[in-house]
């Protein structure tokens, strides 16, 4: 009975050997860089008006990006509340890089990258209507 | 035959034998013995340096963003059977599983790890393999300024060490 006792455990050790031959490691990092566009490039409509056809001046961190007011004769059509989109109509002289939104707590923020094609700098007319 | 005959038979005789005698010194017999050459090998994997896993999020992405790095080399004895494992933290839970998800707690982004490979077969040589990552979009994540990173400033993590294990 010892014997047979003995063989069990003889038996058992060698497969425990042969299954678990042994084990390595090695540790490595996670690294992760998290931009927020919302702190790093956050712009504001500072003189924003609640009338139709005001100047919009947008303001941006690094300084004025932009004013907006209506064009002399050229319609403007004014809708109040709801969030803000800016409509492009792109010409054959430029052209619009696709679009992303940004959730910037309430509302919606739509951007689009427009470049001109020919490298020359010229006005976009921009229609804003809220 | 004559008195003179047995005479030179017996000289012929004794001349053969003188010759057999001294070839007997230069022809010495023969002998071998057999022996065994026992060897034992311990099969062994060596795990190379892992590099880093590297991710870059802009908060709310809407697609996922994949990591880059996580490559490793495993050099392991001809045809012993290894696997892989991902476990968080040093010095880790063996065996490790398939996938791993952690949350940074420096950034707080969400992300996943896994393998190339469940495991292989050495060959004894190098072989390539790497840890991938994934980052779900819509995510947030935690960033005082307009962009940070887990591994400086007040966005360190303290759990951006994972483990991989290979079993053998």
């Amino acid at each position: 009975m010892r014997f047979a006792r003995s063989l069990l455990a003889l038996a058992a050790l060698s497969i425990s050997v042969e299954c678990a031959a042994g084990v390595g490691s090695g540790t490595f990092r996670v690294n992760i860089s998290v931009n927020d566009p919302g702190k790093s490039a956050l712009c504001v409509s500072q003189s924003l008006s609640q009338a139709t056809g005001a100047l919009v001046q947008v303001i941006c961190s690094t300084g004025q990006f932009v004013s907006i007011g209506p064009r002399p004769g050229a319609p403007f059509a004014g809708v109040h509340g709801g969030a803000f989109t800016y409509y492009l109509n792109p010409s054959p002289d430029f052209q619009l890089d696709g679009s992303r939104s940004v959730m910037q707590g309430t509302g919606t923020v739509t951007e689009y990258r427009v470049f001109s094609r020919d490298g020359i700098d010229r006005f976009i007319d921009i229609l804003v209507s809220f | 035959m004559s008195k003179l005959q047995m005479k030179k038979l017996a000289i012929a005789v004794a001349a053969l034998s003188a010759v057999a005698m001294g070839s007997g010194e230069a022809q010495a017999t023969n002998t071998s013995g057999s022996f065994n050459v026992n060897i034992t090998l311990t099969s062994s994997c060596v795990l190379g340096t892992i590099s880093a896993v590297t991710f870059a999020y802009t908060t709310q992405q809407v697609a996922a963003s994949n990591a880059a790095g996580g490559g490793f080399n495993v050099t392991c004895t001809n045809t012993l059977p290894y696997t892989f494992g991902l476990s968080a933290g040093t010095p880790g839970t063996a065996p490790g599983a398939a996938t791993l998800n952690v949350t940074d707690n420096g950034v707080n982004l969400a992300y996943q790890l896994n393998l190339s490979a469940a495991g292989g077969t050495g060959n004894g040589n190098a072989q390539a393999f790497s840890i991938g990552g994934t980052m779900a979009g819509g995510q947030s994540g935690t960033c005082a300024t307009g962009s940070c990173t887990n591994t400086a400033g007040a966005t360190t993590s303290s759990n951006n060490i994972q483990t991989l294990f290979v079993t053998y």
